[in-house]
């Protein structure tokens, strides 16, 4: 497989072929990141969408400094950052309060047919972690990052990172272990609107 | 056909968001951008003149994101901000030669559309006075004559009628109608009266967001029957103005007479009266009813 | 002791003094259940349909860069005319005072010209930034030739009436010192350099009044303190050949470097406009 970097310059040069590659290589690991972070299929397709018109939009100051895959995910940690600060986030959010109902109950019983409730289950603690939290999380389980590329990432201190995970890490524990699921759905919707 | 598409845009400064959200489509015809000050519009036009980079989402131009058309959009593109200078010591015609040529437009072709649109802008007579003594409102149809120039497909302008006299108004939205014709045009107001008659469709923005998109028909639609004429006692009207929208108010000899914008009446001598387009904008922004200066 | 297993600690490790190995196991474990639904295929190759535009376009990209500088300085005859005419004669009495002064018999001329050198470019950053200064940035921004290419025409304008002025200044001179004319004009053009680059650095920061007190202000002191050294004097007069050359490349790096910014700068609103007027 040709390397990013090889890739990039192909795409500087006009070619979309590099461009289709590029994409389509690291297109599941920022979908994954940003369906994690919001915990919507709709919504992390829009904006997984929007991340990659951001990277290609800012591909020329690439400058081969850093993995490539580590300057996109940084995308993706600050455009999902700016969702969340946006009053249009939390107006949305109470709008589509019916539609998450709906959804979760249909994903239940389909998943309760395949195996993938216990999914679901997680999704829902992770979901109610509180942002930074969350995002500490992600990336150093999903994203298999170094404490000190997360800090890197999210331009924190890598005391502030570890913290972060500790803090989210106790707290899930406590969501995975205790009360039921039921419950757990509950407060995981109420904790989003807020 | 033209179709500029405002797809998701935002704008962050450091200290809050100036824009948020924002998407509409439009095409040919007169648009009016609504709202109080400091809504996010001088923001949002900045962005669409592409003089400004939005923190995200895109503008498209017939499918094409206009900040990869570069000088492409520029020159399909006419603009004039809210505020602006001009060289004092230039005359009308030397002003708007130089901006032909900014505009690519060639020695010949300028020499012509500079006729043109001081005719346009009415300003024929005074076209080799030093623009030094122009008053406000002679600078402000120069700047409008500057963005018609290069006859753009879209044309935007921010507050246009600021610091125009009433008469210089009637014939602002005159000729704006006048220019419309196959372009898109946007222009942004807190002044209802100059966009009564010309606008096809009105934007509402407030806190950087668009409330509301709609036909003037429509919006007057939205507000038929609450809005009511009454009369009250001088004592009364304090009280009165803290629990509803009270828009005009007119001192006579048998008390006063107020319009009040509420969707339950008021008070018991209260009649439902038309409404016009001011009673809109109080209905959707709060007492920020502007006069005309 | 710890250090060293810090430069290669697992990711497990990582977090070990805050739990153990059997807790953190079992929380990955846990939280890998997590599945995510992919968007099919179809859905990505839409996504990679929108990004189509947004891939430079090969035909485009490399001959434009050498156009844009051949109509930056076809633009620069039409600019002529916007420069004010009050400017024109002021340099070129400059111009004149400076021939006069180089004259006098009791300086080294050269050393005239070092420090008349930078002034009519100083005073004509004041015309480059001229749209600026009166509130038509907004406007040009939006024209089809913009800001920053209007800038950079009226600097290329300034830059080589400059040069120029400066050139028969010193071939003038000439016969006074005796000296050969390379040497006589690379002797102003390095300070020259470092003279822009601090300008060009000011007028990007300041309003015109502003830049040109400080600047002035900046010169006059380096002037004074020059002419009252003669240690200075000579290092200015006779430099080192190499010292010389290293001084230019840098100068003339510099200029590179702040006229990028002044390129970045004025392609947006944003860069601009903290230093238009207010009104």
């Amino acid at each position: 497989m040709q390397s990013d970097e090889s890739l990039i310059e192909e795409i500087k040069n006009g070619s979309q072929a590099a461009m289709e590659v590029l994409v389509k290589k690291h297109y599941k690991n920022i979908f994954a990141y940003t369906y994690r972070k919001v915990g919507d299929y709709h919504l992390a397709y829009d904006m997984t969408q929007e991340i990659f018109i951001k990277m290609m939009k800012s591909i020329a100051s690439y400058n081969g400094q850093g993995k490539f895959q580590h300057w996109l995910l940084k995308i993706a940690v600050n455009h999902c950052r700016d969702y969340y600060r946006s009053s249009f986030y939390r107006r949305k959010d109470e709008l589509n309060e019916i539609d998450y109902q709906l959804k979760d109950e249909r994903e239940n019983v389909e998943d309760l047919l395949s195996k993938k409730l216990e999914s679901v289950r997680v999704k829902a603690a992770v979901d109610q972690l509180p942002d930074y939290q969350r995002e500490a999380i992600i990336l150093k389980f999903y994203q298999d990052l170094k404490i000190r590329q997360i800090a890197e990432l999210t331009e924190a201190k890598e005391s502030t990172v570890k913290s972060r995970l500790k803090q989210g890490i106790d707290k899930l524990k406590l969501l995975l272990k205790g009360g039921d699921e039921d419950e757990q759905v509950q407060t995981s919707r109420q904790n989003r609107h807020r | 056909m033209l179709r500029l598409t405002i797809e998701n845009i935002s704008k962050e400064f450091k200290d809050k968001n100036a824009v948020t959200d924002f998407s509409a489509e439009l095409t040919e015809g007169v648009y009016a951008l609504l709202g109080p000050n400091g809504a996010g519009k001088t923001t949002l036009m900045r962005m669409l003149a592409d003089i400004m980079k939005p923190s995200s989402g895109r503008i498209l131009l017939n499918g094409k994101d206009i900040s990869l058309m570069g000088d492409d959009y520029r020159d399909i593109l006419g603009y004039l901000p809210q505020e602006f200078g001009l060289y004092k010591n230039f005359t009308a015609v030397r002003f708007l030669s130089y901006f032909a040529s900014l505009k690519g437009l060639d020695k010949k072709e300028a020499v012509v559309r500079v006729e043109e649109v001081l005719e346009l802008v009415n300003l024929q007579k005074d076209r080799k006075r030093k623009l030094g003594t122009y008053s406000g409102g002679m600078k402000r149809r120069l700047g409008i004559a500057q963005a018609l120039l290069n006859d753009p497909k879209i044309l935007i302008v921010d507050e246009p009628t600021a610091g125009l006299d009433p008469q210089e108004r009637v014939r602002f939205r005159n000729l704006l109608s006048e220019i419309a014709g196959d372009r898109i045009v946007l222009l942004s107001t807190h002044i209802v009266s100059d966009i009564e008659y010309i606008a096809k469709e009105v934007l509402l923005m407030r806190q950087g967001e668009l409330i509301q998109r709609s036909t003037i028909e429509k919006l007057l639609e939205s507000v038929k029957g609450k809005v009511w004429l009454g009369r009250v006692e001088q004592g009364d009207l304090s009280e009165l103005q803290r629990h509803y929208k009270v828009g005009n108010i007119q001192r006579g000899e048998t008390g006063i007479e107020v319009r009040i914008v509420s969707d339950d009446k008021p008070m018991t001598n209260a009649v439902v009266v038309p409404p016009t387009l001011e009673d809109v904008y109080l209905y959707f922004f709060e007492r920020e009813v502007e006069g005309v200066v | 002791m710890n250090k060293f297993k810090q430069a290669d600690k697992t990711d497990i490790d990582e977090l070990d003094d805050i739990f153990d190995e059997k807790e953190y196991e079992a929380i990955e474990k846990e939280l890998s259940h997590y599945l995510v639904k992919f968007p099919d295929e179809h859905k990505i190759d839409a996504t990679i349909d929108t990004l189509r535009q947004y891939v430079p376009d090969r035909k485009t990209q490399s001959p434009s860069v050498m156009e844009r500088l051949v109509t930056i300085i076809q633009r620069a005859g039409t600019e002529i005319t916007i420069v004010s005419k009050s400017y024109w004669i002021a340099s070129t009495i400059l111009f004149f005072l400076g021939y006069l002064i180089a004259n006098q018999p009791n300086n080294d001329p050269l050393l005239t010209v070092i420090f008349l050198a930078p002034l009519p470019f100083i005073f004509g950053l004041l015309e480059v930034f001229k749209g600026r200064e009166n509130g038509l940035l907004e406007m040009e921004l939006a024209c089809k030739f913009s800001a920053h290419e209007i800038i950079l025409s009226r600097l290329f304008l300034i830059g080589v009436y400059n040069v120029t002025l400066n050139t028969v200044l010193t071939i003038s001179i000439s016969p006074v010192t005796g000296r050969p004319l390379v040497e006589m004009l690379l002797t102003w053009f390095t300070p020259f350099t470092f003279f822009v680059a601090i300008a060009l650095w000011l007028s990007a920061k300041f309003k015109g009044q502003v830049f040109v007190t400080t600047f002035l202000g900046l010169w006059l002191v380096l002037t004074v303190l020059v002419l009252s050294n003669n240690h200075w004097m000579e290092a200015f007069l006779n430099p080192s050949p190499v010292l010389h050359l290293i001084f230019l490349g840098i100068g003339i790096l510099l200029n590179g470097i702040q006229i990028r910014q002044l390129i970045k700068k004025y392609v947006t609103y944003e860069g601009g406009a903290r230093v238009e007027v207010n009104y």
